[in-house]
């Protein structure tokens, strides 16, 4: 378990646009690993298990080169690598079978901690639990925007929704978020 | 400033994330200045913000990261050679095929000589093309029959 910086995956080691390979009809290693590092982090989000987060973010990248979409894309190429990977994911998440959801369990489990054991957290481990309790389409455009520092235009490209409406669903998700987290933001 | 602070509460979030106009942002710091529940909506959303922002989750080691890319690219190598071998192989079965039927069916070589030792026995002349159209039919058949059932199949992705 390493622990993220804020918006560390998304921004840091994503080359600018300038640096880009614009000739190339594929991506360069260094921004392959980069969108990598990037998808991963939201799969594992939605998913919650390694390997699964492992598979689909494989598969998303083979979808990105073979597509020859990379070069062609207007818009931001994390957003669109992104969307491909949230994609994959709600796939993923739909194909587990009811009794095969470990990870699932897992996360209840890990939301019905006792208070004193949260007590003893930091925030982020805390705001972590109430997040993975949440329904996936509030969760996903909280982590978005404040983990993935995606810009509202990016978020409504990923999601496949008008920009105007980015802000009110933001906003019903982090309220959703601010009621669970009530008594550790006092 | 006059306001209903529920109203304004999608506009502090805006505000934070820097996705306001410049009205709406001016109007929100003179929101803040003066509404203390206002004030405290802002000071939670930030702070949400901030730990959502330092949450600690699994990351890709570097083996897993570069055999992604080395992966997702040396997929299209396959693709490609796999590309070039049916094109290979349509090549020489259509053209090298339609030819060798053709000299087979009318006997090309008995014609152009006359000798008799040239001449292609029966079940050659019209056997070997009649074999070879055979197993080519067969071979197409199935390989659209694959990539149809490859590219229509819903169920592909199931997991049993």
């Amino acid at each position: 378990m390493v622990n993220c910086q804020p918006n560390a995956t998304a921004r840091l080691q994503w080359p600018l646009a300038g640096e880009m390979t614009v000739d190339n009809n594929l991506p360069s290693r260094d921004e392959l690993e980069a969108l990598s590092e990037s998808g991963f982090a939201l799969a594992i989000q939605l998913l919650g298990r390694h390997e699964d987060a492992a598979d689909v973010v494989q598969d998303s990248l083979r979808k990105l080169v073979h597509s020859g979409r990379y070069k062609a894309q207007k818009g931001s190429p994390l957003a669109w690598f992104l969307k491909v990977v949230r994609n994959g994911a709600l796939d993923a998440l739909r194909q587990r079978r009811p009794n095969d959801e470990e990870a699932v369990a897992e996360l209840k489990d890990r939301a019905r901690l006792p208070d004193v054991a949260i007590e003893q957290e930091e925030l982020a481990g805390i705001v972590r639990r109430q997040l993975e309790a949440m329904p996936v389409d509030q969760r996903e455009i909280v982590l978005l925007r404040d983990f993935h520092d995606l810009s509202y235009t990016e978020i409504a490209e990923v999601l496949g929704i008008a920009p105007g409406t980015v802000m009110s669903r933001l906003h019903r998700a982090r309220n959703e978020l601010r009621k669970r987290m009530k008594k550790y933001l006092k | 400033m006059k306001h209903d602070c529920q109203e304004t509460e999608p506009l502090i979030s805006g505000y934070l994330d820097g996705e306001l106009t410049q009205s709406d942002r001016q109007r929100v710091d003179l929101i803040l200045e003066d509404c203390g529940q206002c004030a405290a909506t802002h000071r939670e959303i930030k702070k949400l913000r901030e730990g959502v922002g330092g949450i600690p989750f699994d990351q890709l080691t570097e083996k897993e990261r570069i055999t992604m890319s080395e992966n997702a690219t040396s997929g299209v190598w396959s693709n490609l050679g796999q590309f070039m071998a049916i094109a290979g192989l349509i090549l020489v079965y259509g053209v090298g095929a339609c030819w060798l039927s053709w000299e087979l069916v009318t006997d090309a070589k008995f014609a152009e000589t006359g000798d008799v030792k040239d001449q292609v026995p029966f079940f050659i002349r019209f056997g070997l093309p009649a074999l070879i159209g055979g197993i080519g039919i067969l071979f197409f058949t199935v390989l659209f029959q694959r990539l149809k059932v490859a590219k229509t199949d819903k169920y592909t992705d199931v997991q049993i």
